[in-house]
């Protein structure tokens, strides 16, 4: 177990090298860079361009500037934002942790939903099943960016249940009650794709360990068959959802930008986009280095859970 | 004296009743207004932004030594007059501008304003150190002048036409505060993020991806003024939810709709709609370095061939107005008269014809084997410019030319197609100052204006631009620019469009909105106040 742990750790390093060099060269080889948006400005002439992208060290060749921003990284230090002049750990603190509670309660919605209705499209009648089915097909399919309009038209502008957006409401100071209620709307939208993604997932998933071995020993013993399916049938269908869950990882900072956009959620995913139009490199990097260490970390966490859960698989 | 008395009750009577909106009602101090914004601010101090937004709250809370009103006029604020030639503030050389401050301002954490902030302010532009985006006309400043704590005096090397716009435009910094530091330290500084100005608002919080929060400043110059306590700058990324915020009345205003989204506001019962023309128009910019645009002829032919009229009446819901001119109407230097290529096919063929390019069979011209055929380049992301440039697409096919939309982005049209001239045709609007200078536009490429990015060249603009800006004599400038404005219409050097509008979305209660086309909308803010 150790030994393993130690391999995976290692294997991670040259990965997150190859990430970092391939995501530098992607943003530097896309056109304009992040003075180009003053180029409409009159007050700004193309001197004051070049002074400027010179002080930003945008004039060293690619080789320099990577160099100098993989020296910086290792030691901690993870560069100024071009945009706001501020150092980039703080500025992604603050969006991390709107995001990271945006995430949370939509994973508490979705596995609380999910986990049920999986297992009645599994064993409920078969038009039931069917119905069930069409749901969450649809739920699959529908657009984010829409269903979070809907969500606000219907109940924030309409019914005038939920707010209008944001993460808290301005001015209130820190109320449990205020914030679980401005979460409600956006973590609701983004738990749909996870509900009906995870309920398909496990229904097919227990219909299968249904059909095994162990599952009719149980019913020989004379458990009831409530018991068989959540005892037996169940916990076995859940093995697969662990990775999902740690494919999570990556949805933490760049997942939900559409529906924090939506929403006004001041998270990373608005972040990243906002920086992505103004080529803001120090946070794009900083953010997509912290987007695969997050999918790399969420992968290992995945797989050392299934040892746990899974007497059968033994990691070494 | 009672008749004297009466005469002004009567004339205070008779304002009452013309004034917009007034009637009984006077303004009431007090509440709050929450406006909503698409845009974060970066920087809260404009020479280092850029940025509308971080423009709009530097304006709030950092105020500057002039103001431009809603008729494009300059107005006093921290100076107690704006200096001219007719009261002496300007030297009859166009080298030396005087500027009387007001006594007895504060900062927002008490400290005096005075000289020393605007002469400090001035140091910190030129400073290599901060990053300061544009210099223009700032690097014309021999030295500055404090001969003591109410005057300050600007010496030039050479004439800047436009530094009121500049001065304008300028939120003066703290000396107290920001005096004795370094460039880098003052480029790090909290205080571009926590300003302490002079302004009708203080700054009290910024919470990034959220709102900011400004307050209402108790000892402003202004006596009684701001009316409103406290002004919610909140940040809204998307535009259905602005609109839906409209609608609850979780937010009270919002600057700059986009037309598709006027018809929609106006239907709201709770807000009102102020549309007014700005100064920026929207334009194709044409490259003309090389063929088939090189030909003066051919992109008169373009503008025949384009129903502006039509376009702005259906595709834009006749809510803008056609432009022909880089000058708007508002502007003292506008020219009514200049020739107007005006929509007619007829004359858009006869005049390809002349120049030799033949339809073909397939029904776009050709000349010596080429089509003319071209791309307008586009920033992706908009459905109203796609709208507009198949419109227009539509229509030249008509007169038998070929052109095809290219979505670009942001990055790739400033970067690199428009500055490096490596375009056929784009599709943007363009930046502009309130004051009348065309030089960015229009001077030769050899001369390094900012945006002429068509390379158009005319010695004759040049000297006329050139004589226009090394003086500050008004009349000498207008004729100048009324002269160029007449030979670029000719030449049709840029295809303008509309004229961008500014669509202003008011709650009821919200009262004292003056609209500016300046992009200054905050500019009489601290009169602005609400009925509940």
């Amino acid at each position: 177990m150790r030994s393993y742990l130690v391999r995976r750790l290692l294997a991670i390093v040259p990965t997150l090298l190859a990430v970092s060099v391939v995501i530098f060269l992607l943003l530097h080889s896309a056109p304009g860079g992040p003075m180009a948006v003053y180029a409409n400005n009159p007050n700004v002439d193309p001197a004051d361009l070049a002074r400027l992208e010179a002080s930003l060290g945008l004039h060293d060749p690619y080789p320099v500037q990577y160099v100098k921003w993989l020296g910086a990284m290792l030691t901690g230090n993870w560069g100024i934002s071009y945009k706001y002049a501020r150092p980039v750990g703080g500025i992604l603190g603050e969006r991390l942790l709107a995001t990271l509670q945006l995430v949370l309660a939509s994973l508490v919605i979705a596995s609380a939903v999910a986990v049920p209705v999986g297992v009645l499209a599994a064993t409920t009648r078969p038009a039931l099943q069917r119905l069930i089915g069409s749901i969450t097909m649809l739920g699959v399919s529908v657009p984010t960016f829409w269903l979070g309009i809907v969500v606000l038209l219907v109940f924030s502008v309409k019914l005038r249940v939920l707010p209008s957006g944001g993460m808290a409401t301005i001015g209130a100071g820190f109320d449990l009650a205020d914030r679980l209620w401005h979460v409600a709307g956006p973590a609701a939208v983004l738990a749909t794709l996870e509900i009906a993604g995870w309920s398909r997932y496990l229904r097919s998933m227990l219909l299968e360990a249904m059909g095994q071995d162990y599952i009719r020993t149980a019913r020989a013993k004379g458990l009831g068959e409530a018991g068989v399916i959540l005892r037996h049938g169940l916990r076995n269908a859940l093995l697969p959802l662990i990775t999902l869950l740690g494919l999570q990882g990556g949805r933490l900072v760049g997942g939900a930008m559409i529906t924090e956009t939506v929403f006004s959620w001041p998270g990373m995913g608005r972040l990243l986009v906002e920086s992505l139009a103004a080529r803001d490199y120090p946070v794009l990097m900083a953010s997509f280095m912290l987007m695969a260490v997050l999918v790399l970390a969420g992968n290992l966490l995945a797989d050392l859970s299934y040892g746990v859960a899974d007497p059968r698989i033994r990691l070494d | 004296m009672k008749s004297r008395s009466l005469a002004i009750s009567l004339a205070i009577l008779a304002l009452a009743a013309i004034a917009p909106g007034a009637g009984a009602q006077q303004p009431k101090p007090g509440g709050q207004i929450v406006h909503g914004s698409a845009q974060e601010p970066d920087r809260i101090w404009g020479p280092v932004t850029g940025r509308t937004v971080s423009g709009e709250i530097s304006q709030l809370v950092n105020a500057s030594l002039i103001e431009i009103n809603d008729k494009l006029e300059y107005a006093p604020s921290l100076a107690i007059e704006v200096p001219t030639l007719d009261n002496g503030g300007i030297s009859k050389d166009g080298l030396r501008y005087v500027f009387k401050l007001r006594p007895g301002v504060k900062w927002h954490d008490g400290a005096p304003f005075t000289s020393g902030d605007v002469a400090f302010t001035q140091t910190v532009l030129l400073n290599p150190d901060v990053d300061v985006r544009g210099r223009v006309g700032w690097n014309k400043i021999a030295r500055v002048e404090t001969p003591d704590d109410t005057t300050v005096i600007f010496h030039f090397s050479a004439i800047d036409a436009p530094f009121l716009d500049r001065v304008a435009a300028l939120g003066i910094l703290p000396r107290h505060i920001l005096g004795k530091l370094s460039g880098a330290e003052i480029k790090a500084h909290k205080w571009f993020r926590a300003p302490v100005g002079t302004g009708p608002f203080v700054f009290k919080e910024w919470v990034p991806g959220s709102h900011l929060v400004l307050v209402k400043n108790p000892s402003y110059w202004k006596p009684g003024k701001p009316y409103l306590e406290r002004i919610i700058y909140k940040i809204v990324p998307d535009a259905n939810a602005l609109l839906n915020q409209l609608e609850t009345g979780d937010i009270d205003t919002r600057l700059r709709l986009v037309n598709e989204h006027v018809d929609v506001v106006k239907k709201l019962p709770n807000v009102t709609l102020v549309s007014t023309p700005s100064i920026v128009p929207w334009l194709l910019w044409i490259n003309q370095t090389g063929p088939p645009f090189n030909d003066k002829k051919v992109r008169q032919a373009l503008a025949h061939g384009l129903d502006k009229e039509r376009l702005t009446k259906t595709i834009l819901g006749g809510h803008v107005t056609p432009a022909w001119q880089l000058l708007p109407p508002v502007s003292w230097a506008y020219a009514p008269t200049v020739v107007h290529h005006a929509f007619d096919p007829g004359k858009a063929k006869a005049l390809l014809d002349e120049v030799g390019w033949k339809l073909g069979a397939d029904g776009v011209r050709a000349r010596d084997g080429k089509r003319l055929s071209f791309e307008i380049a586009n920033i992706a992301g908009e459905q109203e410019r796609i709208q507009v440039l198949s419109f227009i697409q539509q229509q030249w096919k008509q007169i038998g030319v070929e052109a095809k939309i290219r979505a670009v982005d942001v990055g790739q049209m400033w970067g690199n197609m428009l500055p490096k001239r490596q375009y056929e045709m784009a599709y943007s609007y363009t930046g502009r100052l309130p004051d009348p200078d065309m030089s960015t536009h229009y001077l030769s490429p050899e001369l390094k204006p900012t945006t002429n990015f068509a390379g158009y060249a005319n010695p004759e603009v040049d000297r006329l631009l050139l004589a226009a800006s090394g003086t500050v004599d008004r009349a000498k400038r207008k004729a100048a620019y009324q002269k160029v404005q007449e030979i670029v219409a000719d030449d049709a050097v840029y295809l303008f469009v509309y004229w961008l509008n500014n669509n202003t979305a008011l709650n009821k209660r919200v009262q004292g909105y003056k609209p500016a086309p300046g992009y200054t909308e905050f500019w009489n803010a601290d009169e602005w106040w609400v009925t509940k």
